[in-house]
Parts: structure tokens; C-alpha cells; sequence
């Protein structure tokens, strides 16, 4: 169990790194773009590099954001419940949340499939995106992972109470 | 079953998920997913989930909020909010209630290149605090006037809230932004009068601080001010004149405050890597709310629920400016409890198409649901800002709210006199449309 939880933690950071590398690759695209406009011409496809790079950093930041519990809820009736029941609801809510992302994982791999079976490329460089979408949907998949630790974790502390 | 049933429905489950502290974002996802399913189809339904996920993600548009995010953090790393607060107290802090207005000015003055309130309200209440303790201010007072001028970091743009109103309104940025410029201003100088007026009234609640010499109120912009005046400058002149993408002119931002924190050696390389994790995660959460109210939105709108508000709301027997209180007040008593952003993403999809029909100017809208919000982060219970500033002082929750009600104040004349002239928002815009 620990070493689950471990791995997880472990993997999610990891995963965040990568959108963090992400991030500053974005940043560095951008202005060299504007670099090389003012002096000669714009880079083809910078837009569409942006967009995947944007998609990178948000889909490997996911599993970092719920391991660390920073997606936005609201707290204020919930804390008023007892530590018991506000652990069943949140196995509960979790399990919700699982369920979500396995959705969107399952479709995105689908989705992916779709795109690569027709063929289609990206509007302007015209490269096949569809590994991108793999991507995403593995992010999904780990974001889904935190989740069922954190449900792992609830029921073993509501178990040993 | 009636739709309308459906959407009522899933307006009832979404605020039972919002209580049971399920994560807006998956709240807002789950409700849009499954009852989208149920007036459509359960394929089509995840198709349009999986579809959503990939589009916003990958949108070049989105890609501005991360990069102005990162601009944010750094600013707050690079100790950049400290300089703001020196010259700021520097110029003002020798007249009553002085120390307490120059956190309002420099959280404007911060504002101008990080644009999220939270951020502005933590860097504030580290810098500001302990000068205002030395000095014997009232802790309400000084922390409640914290709290309060956070908002200025979304209002003064960049703010990552209007680039999202932006976008659910398919408004350009710049216009947006500089939109902001007049009213954020105005709210800045009815917090520094609620100031002065709360110090008249009681001197003991604000002493005047040190003299500062003219030569030292001039030399006091060196200090890393006229960097950030020039990246804000660069930032927002290379937006309004049509040089720069607003994710060209993030990129620029981030790049130069960068530039500006490491050439000064104001930034270590953990700041550097500490500011880029604080980005990324807060970027995918804003854009899970993002998904999440697409999701909801796409649910709301096969029901047909907007345009039965439409007509609902056009038929009512009343002025056209009693719907507007209307909703005003429903974004204050919701933001009580709801996060703003995420209250304006679920709230405007449902009420923009009343809106528009009421003849109002999505550009003068946008201002207002900022000041709007801005509202439900001082007030209690949920009130992020004033959670901030406690933890970050150490002042009780309680203390700060209770010098929180003259800004709330404020904040409702400046949609008042916003209201009453809207040309306080629009004269900027017009300029440029």
C-alpha cells in the first residue's frame, strides 16, 4: 500500500516536471517567434507547437493538481460533518471522480484511434497528432490512479476505525 | 421528461456535488456528462467529454493563461511585489492611513503584471503586514485593506479571469483588458478614500509613517518599479497595438520578468522551478473548470434552459435595470460560497443570452462580473482572499472580516457608479474598437 502510494506520488511529481519543461519550451517558442518575425519571418506551425506544448503542460500538471488537492472545492458544509462520514463522502465523491476520468481516458484512446484510422494530419504542419491524444488520455489514466489511491487510502482509514 | 425538469435537475445535483466537496471542475464535468447522456445519447455524450478535453487543451487561445500565470509567479518569487510596496510606501506613507493605502497602491500597481488576486493578496500580506504592525495600524484595518486591494490583481489586467470571460463571450482580449484599466483604478481610489475616511474618523486605526524626502520618493522607482512599469507597458502596448497574440505578449511577459528577477539576482533557480510547478498546477486547474463548465454549458444548452430565461426575463414587468440588480446580487450571495471563477463560468452560459437581449455590452459586462466576484472573495464564509491574508498574518479570520465591510462598500459603489456611467468602462475601449 505505502509503496503504491509511493509510486504514485513519485510519478505524478514526475509528470509535472515534464509539463514544467513544457511550460518554459512554450515560452521559449513564442518569443522566438517574435524574435524572428521582427527581423526576418514567422515560424510555420508556431501556433499549432503552442497549442500541443499547452496541452502537455496542462495534461501532465493534472495528476500533480489532485495529489495535491488544489482543484477548487467547496469546503464550508462539508466540514461540518463528522470525520467519519465526511471520510464516506469522500470515497464517495472520489470514486465519481475516477469514474470521470476513466471516461475521458477510454474515449480520448478512442478518439485517437478514430484520427489515426482516417488518416488526418495537423491544419498547418500537417503532422498526425493522434499520439498526442494517446498521450492525454494516459494522463487521464494517472490522474485516475491518484484518485484510487486517495480512495485506497480512505477506505483503510475508514475500515480501521 | 420536460427538459427544463432535466436542467433543474442537474442545477440541483451540480450544488449537492459543490457541498459534498466534490472538485467544481469534476462536479461541473460529471453533471454536463451524464445529463448531456441522458437528453442525447451515452456515445455522444463521452465523445463530446473526450472532444472538449482535447479542444481546450489544445487550444492556441488557452495557451495565454499558463504564460501569464508563470508571469505571476515569478513576480512573486523574484520579490518583485516588495519593491511595488517600497516605492508605494515610500510616496504615500507619511500621510494618515498611508502605510494601509500603499498596499492598495502597490496591489494595483502588482496587479499590472501577476493576474490573480490570491497571488497579489499573499505577496502583499507578507510585505505589507509587518510595516503596518511596526507602525501600530489596527489589524482589521491593515489586513482587511490587504484583502481587499487582492482584487486589484484582476482587475488591473492581465487578468486570467477576463481572458476566460473572453473567451465565453468571444470578446477580443486587449479590448477586455484595457477595459479594466479605468474601473480598477476607481476601485483602487475608493479603497484608499475608505481608508482615509476610516483613519479620519479614528486616527489611532492608521498613525502617519516616517517622512520620506522628495529625493527619496523620486530615487524610491528605481528599485525594480520602472522594470515593471516597462513590462507592463510591453505587455499590454504590444496587445492594444496589434503587435502581439495575448499568448505573444504572456510569452514576452514571462520572458522579460524572468529576465528583469534573474539580472537584478532577485530569483534563485528554486524560485525559477518552484515558480513554474505553482503554474502548471494552477493552470490545469483552471482549465478543468474550464472543461467542466464546457461540459455544463453544452448540457444547459440542449435543454433550452438559456432561452427560457431569455424570455422569461424580458417578459418580467420591470426595468431593464432591476434584472441587472438581480443578477449582481445573485453573484454576491453565490460568491459567498462558490469561487468565482467558477461561478461566472457556470452562471454565464445559462444568463449571457438574457443579457445580450437586454441591450448590455458584453465589453462593460465583463468589468462588472470581475468586480462582481471580487466581492465574494472578502466576503464570508468561503472569502479566499481573507483566508489568505489570515494565514499569511496570523490574524484571526474573524478580525479581518470585520474590517472587511467598508471595502465591500466600495466595491458596491464601483459598480454603482460603473452602472450609472458606463462610459467609466467604455470611454478606453471605444478608443480602440
Amino acid at each position: 500500500m505505502d509503496r503504491f502510494n509511493a509510486v504514485i506520488s513519485r510519478l505524478s511529481q514526475w509528470f509535472d516536471r515534464v509539463a514544467q519543461i513544457a511550460l518554459a519550451m512554450m515560452m521559449l517558442v513564442v518569443v522566438a517567434n517574435i524574435l524572428s518575425r521582427s527581423v526576418w519571418q514567422s515560424f510555420t506551425g508556431t501556433y499549432e507547437i503552442a497549442g500541443y506544448l499547452g496541452a502537455i503542460v496542462i495534461g501532465f500538471a493534472l495528476a500533480n493538481c489532485a495529489a495535491k488537492d488544489r482543484f477548487i472545492a467547496i469546503t464550508i458544509v462539508f466540514e461540518r460533518f463528522p470525520n467519519r462520514i465526511q471520510d464516506i463522502i469522500n470515497i464517495i465523491v472520489s470514486i465519481m471522480g475516477l469514474g470521470l476520468f476513466i471516461i475521458a481516458s477510454v474515449y480520448s484512446a478512442k478518439m485517437a484511434t478514430d484520427i489515426y484510422q482516417a488518416g488526418e494530419l495537423s491544419p498547418t504542419m500537417r503532422i498526425p497528432f493522434y499520439p498526442l491524444i494517446y498521450v492525454l488520455a494516459f494522463c487521464f489514466l494517472v490522474l485516475g490512479l491518484v484518485l484510487l489511491m486517495n480512495i485506497v487510502k480512505l477506505i483503510v482509514k475508514v475500515v480501521r476505525k | 421528461m420536460n427538459p427544463l425538469i432535466v436542467c433543474l435537475i442537474g442545477v440541483l445535483a451540480l450544488f449537492i456535488l459543490f457541498l459534498l466537496r466534490m472538485p467544481v471542475a469534476f462536479a461541473m464535468g460529471a453533471v454536463g456528462l451524464v445529463g448531456f447522456a441522458y437528453m442525447v445519447s451515452w456515445e455522444a455524450s463521452a465523445d463530446l467529454f473526450a472532444k472538449t478535453l482535447f479542444s481546450t487543451f489544445t487550444d492556441y487561445g488557452f495557451t495565454v493563461i499558463p504564460l501569464f500565470v508563470w508571469m505571476g509567479f515569478i513576480a512573486l518569487h523574484g520579490g518583485i511585489g516588495e519593491k511595488m510596496y517600497e516605492a508605494a510606501y515610500k510616496l504615500i506613507g507619511g500621510v494618515r492611513g498611508g502605510l494601509a493605502m500603499a498596499s492598495v497602491m502597490a496591489c494595483a500597481a502588482f496587479g499590472a503584471i501577476c493576474g490573480s488576486s490570491t497571488a497579489t493578496t499573499a505577496t502583499m500580506s507578507v510585505v505589507a503586514w509587518p510595516h503596518m504592525r511596526k507602525r501600530g495600524y489596527d489589524a482589521s484595518l491593515a489586513t482587511a485593506s490587504i484583502a481587499a486591494a487582492g482584487i486589484l490583481g484582476v482587475m488591473i489586467p492581465p487578468s486570467v479571469v477576463l481572458i476566460i470571460y473572453a473567451f465565453l463571450v468571444m470578446e477580443s482580449i486587449p479590448v477586455l483588458f484595457i477595459a479594466t484599466i479605468l474601473p480598477g483604478l476607481l476601485l483602487a481610489s475608493l479603497f484608499m478614500l475608505t481608508i482615509y475616511i476610516r483613519t479620519g474618523l479614528n486616527p489611532v486605526l492608521g498613525p502617519k509613517g516616517p517622512k520620506v524626502s522628495i529625493k527619496e520618493k523620486l530615487t524610491s522607482f528605481s528599485g525594480g518599479s520602472l522594470e515593471t512599469i516597462a513590462i507592463f507597458i510591453l505587455v499590454m502596448g504590444g496587445l492594444f497595438f496589434g503587435l502581439f497574440t495575448p499568448t505573444e505578449a504572456a510569452a514576452a511577459g514571462a520572458a522579460c520578468a524572468l529576465l528583469v528577477v534573474v539580472i537584478r539576482r532577485q530569483i534563485t533557480w528554486k524560485g525559477v522551478v518552484d515558480s513554474l510547478g505553482q503554474a502548471t498546477i494552477t493552470s490545469a486547474m483552471i482549465l478543468m473548470i474550464v472543461v467542466g463548465a464546457k461540459m455544463f454549458g453544452h448540457f444547459a444548452g440542449i435543454t433550452g434552459i438559456p432561452w427560457l430565461i431569455v424570455e422569461w426575463g424580458t417578459r418580467l414587468p420591470y426595468p431593464e435595470i432591476s434584472v441587472w440588480a438581480f443578477l449582481m446580487v445573485t453573484f454576491l450571495v453565490l460568491g459567498c460560497f462558490i469561487d468565482p471563477m467558477a461561478l461566472m463560468l457556470l452562471l454565464l452560459p445559462i444568463l449571457l443570452p438574457l443579457i445580450l437581449e437586454l441591450g448590455y455590452d458584453p465589453v462593460w459586462l465583463g468589468p462588472m462580473m470581475v468586480l462582481a466576484g471580487g466581492m465574494g472573495v472578502i466576503t464570508p464564509p468561503v472569502g479566499m482572499d481573507v483566508y489568505v491574508v489570515s494565514s499569511m498574518t496570523d490574524v484571526p479570520l474573524t478580525t479581518v472580516f470585520r474590517g472587511i465591510w467598508p471595502f465591500l462598500c466600495a466595491i458596491i459603489v464601483c459598480i454603482a457608479l460603473c452602472t450609472l456611467f458606463p462610459q467609466i468602462v467604455l470611454f478606453l475601449p471605444n478608443l480602440i474598437r
